[in-house]
């Protein structure tokens, strides 16, 4: 029995991985950019939910928009003001260019909000999900399922997976730019792996079925397919 | 001192694996002494930040990093050459 706890908890936990994966093969596949800033980013959207529960107290759920935004905002200006000045160059070039940002973003989230450790610790917790022998907490199945999250559950609060969904859905944007300019021909080997990871999952091809229409509005890119 | 642990984090750090690559970047491309005198100028940078800048070396490491790929992507030794040669066109 231990053994499909053990797989229940893996699957849960990969789902959670898998939501801040999508974000990172999207970049990567649209853009030829391997973003290493990605995780960083994720995790300052926690640090966002994080005190915007804990000093104003919006709950996670609602957060997310805002962290979304904010990250939008700030992907498009790294995007635009660095990256896109050496976007024509191999991809290990940016690769070592997104690393460099990501140490500096590192640091300054150090410095900022020292190496704590620190948790959301809802005020009305989702508890455990009992199936047969199987205990699943409840907001990790919540991270995982969170296509489902927009119901009007309110309780039900997926921490870093919505974020790291809505960085990735909000690096999107950028990139419907740059398909619309001049040099696509660049883009081909990009969208050709895109197609196949479409193959790979519904997921990626929801997404990709919302940027095929017109979703140069970051608000339609942001919201959950 | 002896050590009987090699602790992976130390010698397998990712960091580790980029400096080579900044270090290469820095000196030049395709160049011999290049990448020597981009390791010397790198490490002696770090050591010089490790010890007035404790809080932020990982950041500086990025600056450089940054700064290289947008304003040197060369590195400095074909950029020495290229000054050279130019200067030594006109004479």
């Amino acid at each position: 029995m231990i053994y499909l706890q053990i797989a229940a908890n893996g699957l849960v936990l990969g789902g959670l991985y898998a939501c801040i994966a999508v974000g990172f093969s999207l970049v990567w596949g649209v853009l030829n950019v391997i973003n290493i800033l990605h995780g960083t980013f994720i995790v300052l959207g926690s640090y966002i939910a994080y005190f915007a529960y804990v000093h104003a107290g919006i709950h996670p759920f609602i957060s997310v928009v805002i962290a979304g935004g904010a990250l939008y905002a700030l992907g498009h200006a790294i995007h635009a003001g660095i990256i896109n000045r050496v976007i024509a160059a191999p991809v290990l070039i940016t690769l070592t260019l997104t690393f460099g940002l990501d140490l500096i973003l590192n640091n300054a989230m150090l410095v900022a909000f020292t190496a704590n450790y620190r948790s959301i610790n809802l005020a009305h917790p989702l508890g455990t999900l009992e199936i047969g022998p199987v205990f699943l907490p409840g907001d990790r199945v919540a991270a995982m399922a969170e296509h489902d999250a927009a119901d009007d559950r309110a309780g039900h609060a997926a921490k870093p997976a919505q974020h790291a969904d809505h960085e990735g859905f909000a690096e999107e944007a950028p990139a419907v730019e740059r398909r619309n300019g001049k040099d696509d021909a660049q883009q081909r080997p990009g969208r050709a792996r895109h197609q196949r990871a479409d193959a790979e999952g519904d997921r990626v091809d929801a997404v990709h079925a919302h940027r095929d229409n017109g979703a140069a509005n970051p608000a339609v890119a942001q919201e959950p397919p | 001192m002896r050590r009987s642990v090699i602790d992976p984090p130390d010698v397998f750090d990712v960091l580790l694996a980029i400096k080579p690559l900044v270090m290469v970047m820095l000196g030049g491309l395709g160049t011999i002494f290049g990448p020597a005198i981009g390791a010397l100028i790198l490490i002696a940078f770090e050591e010089f930040v490790w010890r007035n800048l404790l809080t932020i070396h990982a950041a500086a490491l990025g600056v450089i990093i940054v700064v290289l790929i947008l304003f040197l992507p060369n590195g400095i030794v074909p950029l020495l050459r290229e000054r050279l040669a130019r200067r030594g066109k006109p004479a």
